[in-house]
């Protein structure tokens, strides 16, 4: 790991570092107004050149990685982060030779363990040099705030202003059933596709007002429902606004709703035994996954009631597991070795002092 | 055929006599016994099961009631079946064999490993895999990579990493899958409902088997072999009560190492991994095929550094926003092209053999009159080392690879260590060893200081790996069944 004295030393002058900077160096003339036309509008400038503000001004979405790596590791000043950078990179010629020399570095920072950790991440001393010296440059001119924001997350969408972002055809699928998962894609997630045609590269679709993964071509804009929000989104019957959004221009065009209806009775919340049971869940999940994980890599599983017996117990099939009565209802742990298989678990709650049984539902193991 | 003694005991009222007598139904003892009756038609075989064709019920599962301390064993009610069919009632199906590294001795570690070799059992691995009715075979990872192209990393890419293979059982329940074949074999007799009282030994042999149903009259059953295949805790249970004398500096059921290096599989989910999209280190279904490749060390850190086993799993997961799928674009980050996904980690990890986890007896007795056990469940701390060991490793090698990044989500903490639970595989308490002072049993599967005593059950593992043991226990039974019968592998007598 790269220490943070070594981070550190040098000051906070951006003036060169003697070695060579040719490339880099050409138009850092400082008395000129920056250019922003090959920065994507970013005003960056490190003085070390046009060819590396550009190529900082590249490493689009690195902000929040920047930012966590500066906080972390107290860096002020640039000229260190400057005098830290690889002499290779320092030297290079032009563009190419750049992202060769920096992918280099990076490769042989983790060959030779100089890496740096944030937020759990595990990156090579370089890079974390390089984002925390893009934040750096960026913060120190107000302008960039709202042009990083845009690259990495939409702010508030509940914010931005209805309008026209590109025209839809069609879109599906439109409805579900709880706990029901539709279009299942390979990661476990629900699909749904749009037929925008033109939707620019950015545009984002929103969920009921959260932004989800969304992958654009040129006539289809993909998404769906993934780990928790489909969870959530499943778990209880309504209408969920969809909408595209562009982050760049600040605009909203809305979908339609995604309806998931209640679940057929035969399966649906217990209802004789001794207590009825407004929701639980996870309903589902895959082989060998415990959603809800808990310290034990069990999954955790709640029952709502408001009439819980202060005893009762949640039986998976033929074993009782591990159960806590809550305020809400109970909460269980599903032990992980019965996710091992795909299959449908009966849970039951059961009252060992009146000995009542009440189903509670299914859960399946996909 | 199949009787059941707490519905019609009146038949075996004068005992039974019998070649081989084996205890237990699970997937040991009925693959031991329908081989065993099949090698041997001249034979009579018995097969004791405690409990029936259905679950135990409250009062029967009491007889099994474990007391604890240490470590918390969360699964240890749910990880045993007193059933026709044992643990195969309720198991996954996850099926691999020992990797040929599970069975040497690990440097490291202060316990020899296994005193047989992967090629002492491949045969009987073949043929376990068509007990468990497996699509195939082969488990090494690369034989099914070209079928499913950007499943798996390339092979190569990953320096000190190594792939894996685990095939699925549909899963086989041995109880419903066998009993036709239990039913139908003449010179095999299946009692349910017949609990083990007492073992009874003479001039260094074991004469008799004691057995009753719950409320009915004992039942004797002399044999000239005997075989415990109670899975890892009853088996552990009936030697120590064997002892005569209260004390284990001995050989077999005196042997020290009996009820120590009680061990479980352990996992946990420490870390995400940036990589390329669509990679299928989990279970999927293929052409009504299920495979699950996995990610290990290589053979040579498994060596070399005498690193504990493990394999890792993955699992697409949303992104962390602090670093999205998207950083993978940046090419000067040393990244190849094409799409990345974050997954989630899940780690399963061999443990060392621990001399303080262990199962012993207590002085409180079931309703059988047998001593219950108390377990202390161990885990080496330098056991978490070595797994995190391995996910900095996968970190290294994909980031030197161009093929992404590795977060830890989850450190090696005491908090995380304390939370560990098992897989339910109870292994370790009649260790195999070659030597009479490094184990209880011998490589033929006998307790050294009995002549005609023999288990068949993980208890036996004296190392673990990190694959489920059911299929390993198969194939054991199935030499077992071979080496009682006298016949060379695949042979007859």
């Amino acid at each position: 790991m790269i220490s943070r004295r070594r981070l550190l030393v040098g000051g906070g002058a951006l003036a060169g570092t003697g070695l060579g900077l040719l490339w880099l160096r050409q138009g850092g003339d400082s008395s000129l107004p920056p250019d922003t036309s090959a920065t994507g509008g970013l005003r960056l400038d490190s003085g070390l050149g046009k060819g590396f503000d550009r190529f900082l001004a590249s490493l689009a979405g690195t902000d929040p990685l920047g930012a966590a790596w500066v906080e972390a590791e107290g860096v002020e000043h640039i000229g260190s982060l400057v005098d830290a950078l690889d002499g290779s990179i320092h030297t290079a010629q032009n563009a190419r030779e750049l992202a060769d020399a920096v992918a280099g570095r990076v490769r042989a920072d983790f060959q030779e363990g100089l890496t740096c950790r944030v937020g759990g991440w595990v990156l090579s001393g370089t890079e974390c040099r390089l984002v925390g010296l893009r934040h750096l440059l960026l913060r120190l001119e107000p302008g960039n705030a709202q042009l990083v924001a845009a690259e990495t997350k939409v702010p508030s969408v509940a914010d931005y202003a209805e309008g026209h972002i590109a025209p839809l055809a069609n879109w599906g699928p439109k409805s579900t059933r709880v706990g029901e998962k539709f279009n299942v894609q390979i990661d476990g997630h629900s699909g749904l596709w749009f037929q925008f045609s033109g939707a620019p590269a950015h545009a984002r679709i929103v969920i009921d007002g959260e932004l989800v993964k969304t992958s654009v071509s040129a006539k289809v804009v993909t998404s769906g429902l993934f780990g928790e929000m489909q969870e959530r989104i499943l778990a209880t019957p309504g209408r969920y606004d969809i909408a595209l959004v562009d982050p760049v221009r600040g605009i909203r065009q809305p979908v339609g709703q995604f309806v998931v209806r209640p679940r057929k009775a035969a399966s649906g919340p217990g209802k004789a035994g001794f207590c009825e049971i407004e929701k639980w869940g996870p309903q589902s999940t895959r082989v060998g996954l415990a959603k809800n994980e808990q310290p034990d890599g069990a999954m955790g599983l709640w029952v709502r009631s408001a009439c819980m017996p202060r005893d009762a117990q949640l039986i998976v099939g033929d074993d009782v597991v591990k159960s806590s009565v809550k305020k809400f209802g109970l909460s269980a742990a599903i032990p992980a070795v019965f996710l091992e298989a795909p299959g449908e678990l009966e849970l039951v709650l059961y009252s060992p002092a009146t000995g009542q049984r009440q189903p509670v539902g299914v859960l399946v193991v996909e | 055929m199949i009787d059941d003694l707490a519905v019609s005991p009146q038949p075996y009222a004068g005992g039974l006599k019998c070649d081989v007598c084996i205890v237990g139904a699970g997937p040991a003892g009925i693959s031991l016994a329908l081989t065993l009756a099949r090698l041997r038609p001249e034979w009579r075989v018995v097969l004791l099961e405690a409990g029936g064709r259905d679950n135990a019920s409250e009062r029967e599962r009491d007889i099994y009631r474990v007391s604890q301390s240490g470590r918390d064993y969360s699964v240890l009610d749910i990880s045993r079946r007193r059933k026709l069919g044992g643990t195969t009632a309720h198991w996954g199906g996850w099926s691999k064999p020992l990797d040929d590294s599970d069975f040497e001795t690990n440097p490291s570690w202060d316990m020899p490993a296994w005193p047989i070799g992967p090629a002492d059992l491949k045969a009987y691995y073949q043929r376990a895999c068509d007990w468990c009715e497996l699509g195939g075979s082969d488990f090494e990872a690369e034989a099914v990579a070209g079928r499913f192209p950007g499943a798996m990393l390339e092979y190569g890419d990953l320096q000190g990493i190594g792939q894996r293979l685990f095939r699925f059982s549909p899963p086989t329940r041995f109880g419903a899958r066998y009993a036709p074949e239990l039913e139908a074999q003449d010179n095999l007799t299946c009692l349910l409902h017949a609990n083990l009282l007492q073992l009874v030994r003479a001039q260094g042999k074991l004469v008799e088997a004691v057995v009753a149903p719950l409320d009915g009259d004992t039942l004797r059953i002399a044999a000239d072999r005997f075989v415990l295949a109670m899975g890892g805790m009853e088996t552990t249970r009936q030697l120590l009560h064997l002892r005569e004398r209260d004390v284990d500096d001995g050989e077999g059921v005196y042997s020290p190492h009996l009820g120590r290096y009680f061990a479980d599989h352990f996992g946990f989910s420490p870390a995400r991994l940036l990589a390329p999209a669509g990679l299928k280190y989990h279970m999927f279904t293929e052409s009504q095929e299920r495979l699950m490749p996995v990610l290990t060390f290589s053979n040579e850190a498994l060596r070399g550094e005498g690193q504990n086993n493990a394999c890792m799993r993955l699992y697409a997961n949303a992104p962390d926003p602090l670093l999205s799928p998207a950083y993978a674009e940046h090419a000067a980050f040393g990244f190849r092209p094409g799409e990345y996904w974050q997954y989630d980690v899940k780690m399963t990890v061999e443990p060392r053999p621990h001399r303080d986890s262990r199962l012993a007896l207590t002085n409180e007795r079931c309703e059988l009159g047998l001593r219950r056990l108390h377990l202390t469940w161990k885990i080496d701390e330098r056991d978490f080392t070595s797994a995190y060991q391995l996910l900095d490793r996968l970190g290294q090698a994909c980031s030197v690879a161009g093929l992404g990044r590795l977060q830890i989500t989850r450190e090696n903490s005491p908090e995380l260590r304390a939370n560990v639970s098992g897989g339910c595989h109870h292994m370790g308490t009649t260790r195999m060893a070659a030597r009479v002072g490094d184990g209880v049993v011998d490589p033929d599967l006998r307790v050294f200081d009995l002549e005609n005593l023999y288990i068949a059950s993980s208890s036996v593992f004296p190392r673990y790996g990190y694959s489920n043991p059911t299929l390993t226990i198969v194939a054991l039974s199935l030499r077992l069944a071979e080496h009682l019968a006298g016949v060379s592998a695949g042979g007859r007598p």
